[in-house]
């Protein structure tokens, strides 16, 4: 059986837990998804010839990157592989594309499920490095003011972030940050919240229903969260996590050269453009606070992140009061 | 590697970056990519390589600054400039005694 979608929506691609057995193959030709941005990366996901239950995760998945101003955008496209032999797992071998250049072939659908999402971020921040710097950073809202969370890659941010959306905190990324200069607002970057396996038993509510069993990351949408995507917000105070299994949960108010040295690692290519992420970061750190936090336990690290958040948002209320007397 | 720096070897700043905070200062050296952070006594020694000089004449004046022995302080001195050439922050401009070229520790 074979249908031909011109249009996206979630419609047209039902739940795979609403897909009868018999359609569970059924094949698509040509669907697009989006169009999406990721920060300055504008991009399309066009789905041939795949399972309709791969093409509605992949929407979920990228939900919350819909742009409503369409424009030029970048494309994937996703299709099987045919000159390839079937797959590791005896499925058939897919292939992706961007811009027309093979990005990985011979892949299970899960794995080119995972090089597809990996490729999103990692062209988002290389298009938008052209433009600013960018922090390896999550970030979360609340009281329209934003916290950021700079680590470099293991540090448990994802899973701090997901701590503290489950706190009713709204979502602006676990990935990159940018922070506009200007007026040093946190811009949403609101790609799915990408969990690993350590954190699954800590967040089990959050298992997707179509997990594959074979999947390396839980991909969760945003909109999942109490309080969903967050519009862009003004930066409060940055804490830097770094998960220590073991550890007491430490929590430390670092000065300005020892926070530059912290935040270093988790910028972007630094040393690309020293001028800029030095004087960035320079700027940043006489701006807000920075902290270390050493996570022993999830939740007294959740405790010391709201912590660093109303002490900061006091000292503010202090700050604008004392202005406007 | 660490270098050898001589007490009268003559050394100047490398190509960087520098940004002075209440805590220390970061310093970014072009020629190695890296980012480091000085602080306390070898923040104090990092100023008094700000014109070209040699570790014998930082470490006098941090003598005569601090009231110490000069014994007491120049090897730490050239210490601490041997691992300032090796993470590019300090460049040898010349030498009254050696050839001035890194030598492993």
């Amino acid at each position: 059986m074979r249908e031909v979608f011109h249009n996206r929506g979630s419609v047209l691609c039902p739940a795979p837990s609403q897909i009868a057995p018999a359609y569970a193959l059924l094949v698509t030709e040509g669907l697009t998804l989006g169009p999406y941005r990721a920060l300055d990366l504008a991009f399309a996901v066009t789905v041939e010839q795949a399972e309709l239950g791969l093409a509605a995760r992949l929407e979920r998945c990228l939900e919350g990157l819909t742009d409503t101003c369409a424009g030029p955008a970048k494309q994937y496209r996703l299709a099987p592989d045919e000159s390839a032999a079937p797959a590791v797992d005896g499925g058939p071998s897919y292939l992706l594309r961007y811009e027309g250049d093979i990005v990985g072939r011979g892949m299970t659908l899960e794995a080119a499920h995972s090089l597809l999402a990996w490729h999103v971020n990692s062209s988002c921040v290389e298009t938008t490095l052209q433009r600013t710097t960018l922090l390896h950073s999550a970030a979360v809202v609340r009281d329209g003011l934003a916290l950021a969370l700079p680590a470099t890659m293991e540090s448990g941010k994802s899973t701090t972030t997901t701590g503290l959306l489950r706190r009713g905190w709204a979502y602006l990324t676990d990935e990159a940050v940018e922070i506009r200069p200007a007026d040093f607002e946190v811009q949403p970057f609101p790609k799915s919240v990408a969990l690993d396996p350590g954190s699954w038993p800590l967040f089990p509510e959050l298992k997707p229903a179509d997990v594959h069993p074979d999947a390396r990351q839980w991909h969760i949408p945003p909109s999942t969260f109490p309080a969903g995507v967050a519009q862009p917000a003004p930066l409060l105070a940055v804490v830097s996590p770094k998960y220590a299994a073991d550890a007491p949960t430490h929590l430390e108010r670092l000065g300005g050269s020892e926070a530059v040295m912290q935040l270093a690692p988790a910028t972007f290519a630094f040393s690309r453009h020293p001028e800029r992420n030095l004087a960035f970061l320079a700027t940043l750190v006489r701006r807000v606070p920075v902290y270390r936090l050493t996570i022993g336990d999830l939740e007294s690290g959740l405790d010391a992140v709201d912590s660093v958040f109303n002490e900061a948002l006091g000292q503010l209320s202090q700050a604008q009061a004392e202005s406007d007397s | 590697m660490t270098h050898l720096a001589h007490q009268d070897d003559e050394f100047r700043r490398g190509p960087l970056l520098e940004d002075a905070f209440e805590d220390g200062t970061v310093v970014f050296s072009y020629s190695s990519g890296t980012l480091s952070r000085l602080a306390d006594t070898a923040e104090s020694v990092w100023r008094l390589f700000d014109m070209p000089t040699t570790p014998l004449k930082v470490a006098s004046a941090l003598a005569e600054h601090y009231q110490v022995p000069l014994a007491s302080v120049l090897p730490d001195v050239c210490a601490l400039a041997g691992e300032l050439v090796t993470k590019g922050l300090l460049v040898v401009t010349q030498s009254d005694e050696g050839d001035g070229i890194p030598h492993d520790a």
